[in-house]
């Protein structure tokens, strides 16, 4: 490998942007990972060669530690990418398989297990849109994406998925109008960095810097409008709605 | 370098993550990573609809008159989030 993924310890902010590293944040986030729930496990903790051999002698205490493990990445994984549909069966079946997988020994390097599951479940994923277009390839044009969740949402999510549009409408419309460009360069058209620094002649930090300061004040933006008019609380927790 | 419970990622790379931008190295690290970490999987949720949010808004800004000379795909794609 040519180097390692970035990381919160590999990279931290240099002193003198420690205020904009801070603001560096989706407005939703701000004071937010300081109080969510640290994961349940410390990584120390796990040995996943010790956890694939008592699966592999059919330990029901390391299938359930297996399954308390992997359960919910392995159902956000799926969700995220397929949707909601069918969601149970998907996670059981990718359970089995990894566990099928693990009993005829085919993980042959043990302390790999995260990135098997992984590779599981990314196949499954590949199955099941392979699947849809099939079934779905007589019926219209497909330009599928990597993504093939079902987006459909009943009245009362269409009713808040409006207002959260219309109030980032609102806070987008606020913002100076170069921030917004290199909001809507990076969001919508999706430009690299390179590719904006090059047009709007920023170096790379002064790009971060911006991008990271239109995020703070579309941040600040949503939660001074939401003290004035509390809507959707768009702005708090997913799991405290 | 094995993904962790203990090595959150980065807020510079949510965002990217969820537009696909990562390097393959960094989307299978981190891919792991959300295997097995419920704090960086709310953390994605939230950044799945800020970014969808903010696709969106921009799209319409741009129909309304600010075009920063974005083609139509782009805001066809946003308009379907």
């Amino acid at each position: 490998m040519a180097s390692s993924p970035r990381t919160i310890e590999q990279s931290p902010p240099a002193p003198n942007e420690d205020a904009e590293a801070a603001a560096l944040t989706n407005p939703v986030e701000d004071d937010e990972l300081e109080t969510a729930a640290p994961p349940e496990s410390t990584d120390n903790a796990v040995d996943w060669t010790e956890l694939v051999a008592r699966i592999q002698r059919g330990d029901d205490a390391g299938m359930e530690e297996l399954y308390r493990l992997f359960a919910r990445g392995i159902r956000f994984y799926l969700c995220r990418q397929l949707g909601m549909q069918e969601l149970d069966d998907k996670v059981h079946d990718t359970f089995l398989i990894v566990v099928q997988a693990i009993r005829r020994g085919d993980l042959r390097e043990p302390d790999r297990l995260m990135g098997f599951v992984r590779t599981v479940v990314r196949r499954q994923v590949a199955a099941h849109i392979d699947q849809v277009v099939h079934s779905r390839r007589d019926e219209m044009h497909l330009d599928l994406g990597v993504r093939i969740a079902d987006r459909q949402r009943d009245p009362e999510q269409n009713m808040a998925y409006q207002q959260k549009n219309d109030f980032m409408l609102e806070i987008l419309r606020q913002l100076s109008e170069r921030d917004r460009e290199v909001l809507t360069r990076f969001y919508l058209h999706e430009e690299t960095q390179e590719e904006i620094c090059g047009e709007m002649n920023l170096t790379e930090t002064q790009f971060r810097l911006l991008k990271s300061r239109a995020k703070a004040r579309f941040g600040e933006l949503g939660k001074r409008r939401l003290q004035q008019k509390p809507l959707v609380p768009y702005f708090s927790r997913v799991s405290a709605r | 370098m094995s993904a962790s419970f203990n090595c959150h990622i980065p807020e510079e790379l949510l965002d990217e993550f969820v537009m696909e931008m990562l390097s393959e190295q960094d989307c299978a690290f981190w891919e792991e990573h959300l295997l097995i970490c419920a704090t960086c999987q709310d953390r994605l949720a939230r950044a799945d609809e800020y970014v969808g949010m903010i696709k969106s808004a921009a799209a319409k800004l741009r129909t309304g008159g600010l075009d920063f000379g974005l083609d139509s795909d782009a805001v066809a794609m946003a308009g379907e989030i």
